[in-house]
């Protein structure tokens, strides 16, 4: 075999390669980070913007609007105790931050549920890479429902 | 004048000998592959052809190295030169290496034509030379050139090419982790690809040998075996 062993080393190589070797990796960090941040955005939208407003035993009302694209209104479905409630589009009229067509109602029953303290949320359907679906929620935090007899 | 430190020695102004830095680019471009395959690719990114980004900079940086070392293409095996002895010494490996497979498959009811076949067949030279030439171009030629030295005795000379044979087996088997299937198979491929290398450095028919066995393997096992990193967990389960 013929190649490298024929070639004396010096410090000019070392170092060239040595330089080679950290910027590669220097680009792969960047590039890494390029990704995994591109792959945050698609999946868990950060620009998404919204809240729960109100939450008892006869509505569920708040905004939601994607500030990337304000002209679009998102989907969304509620859910109290994990269980699927309803779906409705954000398109009904919001008042406050959201000042827009961005604002969701969901009408409810105090006889849906028992007694007692309900969590509730409202989740954005969201498309993702690879034409699968996610549910984001609105609010940091589920809102509690309490249903008195 | 200072005279030239003797190749592989660590000089007063580098810290890393040549023979360190050559394991140091064996160690960067298998973590390019290993992020492509554990992290980019899981990511399921819009843009796919950004999954391409750690390879193309591995590429880079072996070609780069190339040409920084002096290695010319007729060197890394890319002439006329040993390929008809390359191909005898691959011969008797892949026909029997076929024949287990085929006879597997047909024995297990999975020699057939997947979907997607053909697609892969019209990929596999491109695809099999570009793996020989990271493989034997670049990792079997910085393993021999890390372990190798001139100044030892033959017997000692011929024990370190086989470790040279083995390691890149190994590195080779480690990335089409964690599939143990074809682990195993990376694993007896390598060996025998880097042995032929060693004895007859060329990498068309390398590259030959490597898309005509992939072939057969595509035939003969079931759907989804190729899946490596990530994508075997979602095929296979975890």
């Amino acid at each position: 075999m013929t190649g490298m062993e024929s070639k004396p080393g010096d410090t000019g190589t070392g170092r060239r390669l040595l330089y080679a070797i950290m910027a590669k990796s220097f680009a792969e960090m960047l590039f890494l980070c390029a990704a995994v941040s591109m792959a945050a955005f698609a999946f868990f939208h950060p620009a998404l913007r919204g809240d729960i407003e109100r939450a008892d035993p006869t509505w569920v009302d708040g905004w939601v609007i994607d500030s990337t694209k304000p002209e679009e209104q998102p989907v969304v479905q509620l859910y109290v105790d994990d269980q699927f409630v309803a779906a409705a589009r954000a398109d009904a009229p919001a008042r406050g931050e959201s000042a827009g067509p961005h604002g969701f109602h969901f009408a409810l029953s105090p006889k849906q549920f028992g007694a007692g303290r309900h969590r509730a949320q409202v989740y954005v359907v969201r498309k993702t890479p690879r034409g699968s679906r996610t549910l984001l929620p609105v609010s940091r935090e589920k809102r509690i429902i309490e249903v008195t007899e | 004048m200072s005279p030239t430190p003797p190749e592989g020695e660590t000089s007063a102004a580098l810290p890393f000998s040549l023979r360190m830095i050559a394991l140091l680019e064996v160690i960067s471009v298998t973590m390019s592959i290993l992020l492509t395959v554990w992290a980019v690719l899981p990511l399921q990114l819009n843009q796919r052809w950004l999954v391409a980004g750690p390879g193309l900079l591995a590429l880079v940086l072996i070609v780069y190295s190339q040409r920084v070392r002096g290695e010319t293409p007729s060197d890394l095996g890319f002439s006329r030169r040993h390929f008809g002895k390359a191909l005898s010494l691959l011969l008797i490996p892949m026909l029997a290496g076929a024949a287990l497979f085929l006879g597997g498959g047909y024995g297990t009811g999975t020699l057939n034509i997947k979907p997607h076949f053909w697609r892969s067949v019209a990929l596999l030279p491109a695809w099999g030379l570009m793996q020989q030439y990271i493989l034997q171009a670049f990792v079997y030629r910085r393993f021999r050139f890390l372990l190798v030295r001139p100044e030892l005795g033959e017997a000692e000379q011929r024990k370190r090419v086989r470790l040279a044979i083995l390691l890149t087996a190994l590195l080779f088997a480690l990335i089409h982790a964690p599939n143990p299937l074809l682990m195993g198979l990376a694993l007896a491929g390598g060996l025998v690809w880097s042995w032929v290398y060693e004895r007859a450095p060329n990498l068309f028919a390398l590259g030959i040998s490597h898309a005509l066995m992939s072939a057969v393997i595509l035939l003969s096992l079931p759907p989804n075996s190729m899946r490596v990193g990530f994508d075997y967990f979602i095929f296979h389960g975890f």
